[in-house]
């Protein structure tokens, strides 16, 4: 059941420390992924072709020039790429700005690596924005694309370019999901760029100790549901593990939409109270009640280091710390999807994108920077640290010819993403605020999730 | 008739015709107008650093707290607005509930408890050294270090206090991640930084004449009585000074909720100071977080004046009549 598009909320975590921490992995250990990602693959870019011509009026005063796309060589200049990244991800960021020059080698890419993350120095980059000297080109993560546009339409609206360039950029390649992720009331502010969802590691030794299934062979049987991570929680405890399965609070929005739950409606009303939200909540808070998952209310990671002590026999989190644990761990363990609750998968997916300001003096430049990079060959680069967001760069870095790579590219498939709006944090604070109670024992979910909506209510009016 | 030629090595009496002389008067001034220059050429930097970097800013919040402002759009004149906000904010209301009680328990141990602390360290007496060093040295430890500690070792599941609570037989407890336990152990962890207050007592203590103590033990005073009478009193300035920066401190506590619990569970913790953080970096409703900055500001200049304006009942300035 797909949830998206209507939800406008945040996806963000529960606490800000807790979301920073989360932000440092996605981007940080994103490097952890490159010792088991394949970076092969060597398919050509799509061959550069004139676009055809646009014939919807320009949107915005930065609209491309030309009704076709220009040479590779008449596009120069310079531009500035606002970006983190470091050590390996660091290396790839290059590589990506290596390809681009190969095929754009007049147009001179001033990297800025940030000296800490995206998160940590959005502040200064609102700030460039203030001052009228924002960078060329960015890279986001979708609540900042969302709340860049809607806040000050500090991005650039690039339809026009993406109808100009409709014939090389193949749109059509793109995850539908992560396309959605760029869109601000239909209009496009940015290209998907990487895209991470929530999944589950297990400790594939205790499973077997446990006669249990694998959950990557139950997940390709379709019995990868409630009843089977139910079973394979109670079964671990039974089997000496303290903890069947740990997660942290701040993904309440992944297990309400586990279930085909919603936090608000495309009227921005809150739904959490609704549906299938509070039994999902319910559900995982009666773990904790029985002992059988620690207390959520966690720095966002912390319960990683359960998983790694192997007192926590699975632990539901987004795919980017497989490669840390990699040489790590003295016992087998793997990744696979969410179970379906309710006949339903899904999950949340967290979105990167590429995005040019509205500021940039050099908008062709920039433009053909952002759709390089994100093209087959860019993305294919870029998946040594990160999920990309074509199926060609998927297939091209085989991506599928791994089980657990596979598993979490189904979860892309049928996950969802939820847009940082203005309140986003609002929301989510409101939210956290009443659910720690449920997840304290203080309330039951009914409660916690009408107290949760009344709050959103209140943060929203 | 004298030749004033160096103003540096003519000191002019009071009444001297000769200060009164133009040919002294105008070198005199020339010369003290081009020290003053130069002290504050000396001073620019600093001058210069202030006015750009502290009052820019704290007069630019002020415009600010009128204004709806997210950076990167231009400020919108509100009025009182953003003021009007915060008394339906059902945040700012738990934010001040739980400052006002941080500020409570912080008081009691950086004001009540290091003073009982000095006074034990006060006595002479052997591993008195050793004594002072404990209790002074954890203050050298930066408090968001130490709050990454404490969050491990009361971690409700794998913590070490919990491990150790169930070793004897007892329930484990939730600590910082329970809405009850979370808010009074943050202001107990407080005894961290006592160590600044404790030394400035000590060295109060150290400063009362011993004599005073042996005129009240003469007329067969006893312990508590030395201490109403004598050692109160005479701390007394260092009392209110403490009782100060204690008030300025626990107003502005931030950095051991933004590293253990970041306002939760369920906003227990959620201290003035954090509520400005996230209006500002997290909601970019700078106009309000400025209100919020100027309203903490009043509050506390305001207490900040009251102690002052009682202390003339309790203080006590040794030398100065009451």
């Amino acid at each position: 059941m797909r949830l998206g598009k209507e939800m406008e909320i945040i996806r963000r975590a529960r606490q800000a420390g807790m979301s920073r921490r989360e932000f440092i992995r996605l981007g940080g250990t994103a490097a952890a992924a490159a010792a088991f990602l394949a970076a092969c693959g060597d398919d050509a870019a799509p061959t550069t072709t004139a676009a055809p011509a646009t014939t919807a009026a320009p949107a915005t005063t930065a609209a491309p020039t030309t009704t076709a796309a220009p040479d590779a060589d008449e596009v120069g200049g310079e531009i500035t790429l606002w970006a983190w990244g470091a050590g390996f991800e660091g290396e790839v960021i290059q590589q990506r700005i290596d390809y681009f020059n190969s095929k754009y080698p007049n147009v001179q890419v001033n990297w800025e690596p940030l000296a800490a993350n995206g998160y940590e120095e959005y502040p200064q980059l609102l700030a460039r924005f203030a001052a009228g000297n924002a960078p060329d080109v960015m890279r986001m993560l979708n609540f900042q694309l969302t709340q860049l546009t809607a806040e000050g339409e500090a991005l650039l609206q690039i339809d026009d370019y993406i109808e100009r360039d409709a014939e090389e950029l193949n749109m059509g390649d793109f995850i539908p999901t992560t396309v959605e992720g760029t869109l601000v009331d239909g209009k496009a502010y940015g290209l998907p760029d990487n895209t991470e969802p929530y999944v589950i590691y297990y400790n594939r030794d205790a499973f077997n100790a446990a006669g249990l299934e694998d959950p990557q062979v139950l997940f390709q049987n379709g019995e990868w549901n409630e009843e089977a991570f139910t079973n394979s929680i109670d079964a671990l405890v039974d089997n000496g593990m303290r903890f069947g399965v740990s997660f942290e609070s701040w993904n309440y929005d992944t297990f309400c939409f586990m279930g085909g739950g919603t936090i608000l409606n495309e009227n921005l009303e809150p739904t959490i109270h609704q549906g299938a939200s509070p039994q999902m909540l319910g559900y995982f808070a009666k773990l904790i009640e029985d002992g059988k998952s620690p207390n959520p209310v966690v720095a966002g990671g912390a319960h990683l280091e359960a998983f790694r002590n192997q007192q926590t026999g699975m632990y539901l989190m987004g795919p980017w710390w497989y490669g840390a644990l990699a040489g790590t761990l003295d016992f087998d363990y793997d990744v696979t999807a969410l179970p379906s609750f309710n006949g339903v998968r899904a999950g949340k997916l967290e979105l990167g994108t590429i995005s040019i300001s509205s500021q940039s003096k050099n908008p062709e430049a920039a433009w053909a920077f952002t759709k390089t990079i994100t093209d087959t060959r860019g993305l294919e680069i870029w998946s040594q640290v990160a999920t990309p967001t074509r199926r060609s760069a998927l297939e091209a870095a085989g991506f599928n010819d791994v089980q657990w790579k596979k598993d979490a590219v189904a979860m892309v498939e049928a996950g969802t993403w939820t847009p940082f709006t203005t309140q986003g944090f609002a929301v989510d604070t409101a939210c956290a605020a009443a659910l720690d109670l449920l997840w304290a024992g203080e309330a039951t979910a009914e409660e916690a999730t009408q107290d949760a909506a009344n709050r959103i209510t209140e943060a929203l009016a | 008739m004298t030749t004033i030629t160096n103003p540096k090595t003519v000191r002019a009496n009071a009444g001297d015709p000769l200060a009164e002389s133009p040919a002294f008067k105008k070198p005199r001034l020339r010369w003290r107008r081009k020290s003053t220059l130069i002290a504050y050429a000396f001073l620019a930097p600093w001058i210069i650093g202030l006015a750009v970097f502290y009052l820019g800013p704290v007069a630019t919040s002020a415009v600010l707290s009128f204004t709806d402002y997210n950076i990167i759009s231009p400020a919108e004149f509100t009025g009182f607005d953003n003021y009007e906000k915060m008394i339906t904010d059902g945040e700012f209301v738990q934010a001040l509930k739980v400052t006002l009680y941080y500020t409570a328990f912080f008081l009691l141990m950086y004001v009540v408890l290091s003073l009982f602390v000095a006074i034990l360290a006060n006595r002479p007496g052997r591993g008195t050294a050793l004594f002072r060093l404990i209790v002074f040295l954890p203050s050298l430890i930066p408090l968001f270090a130490a709050a990454v500690l404490w969050g491990w070792i009361f971690n409700t599941d794998f913590g070490l206090i919990n491990y150790l609570l169930e070793e004897i037989g007892l329930p484990r407890q939730g600590f910082f991640q329970d809405p009850g336990q979370a808010l009074p152990l943050v202001g107990m962890l407080t005894f961290w930084s006592i160590g600044s207050a404790f030394l400035v007592y000590l060295s109060g203590l150290q400063s009362i004449p011993v004599h005073l103590y042996e005129a009240i033990t003469v007329d067969g005073a006893s312990a508590a009585r030395r201490f109403w009478h004598i050692t109160l009193p005479m701390l007394s300035p260092v009392i209110l000074f403490n009782l100060i920066i204690g008030i300025v401190l626990s107003f502005q506590v931030f950095d051991i909720a933004w590293v253990l619990t970041n306002g939760g569970p369920a906003n227990r913790t959620l201290f003035w100071v954090l509520l400005i953080f996230r209006r500002a970096f997290q909601d970019f409703e700078m106009g309000y977080a400025s209100a919020l900055s100027w309203v903490l500001f009043i509050v506390v200049a305001g207490v900040t004046g009251l102690i002052f304006r009682t202390s003339r009942w309790w203080v006590h300035y040794e030398g100065r009549a009451q």
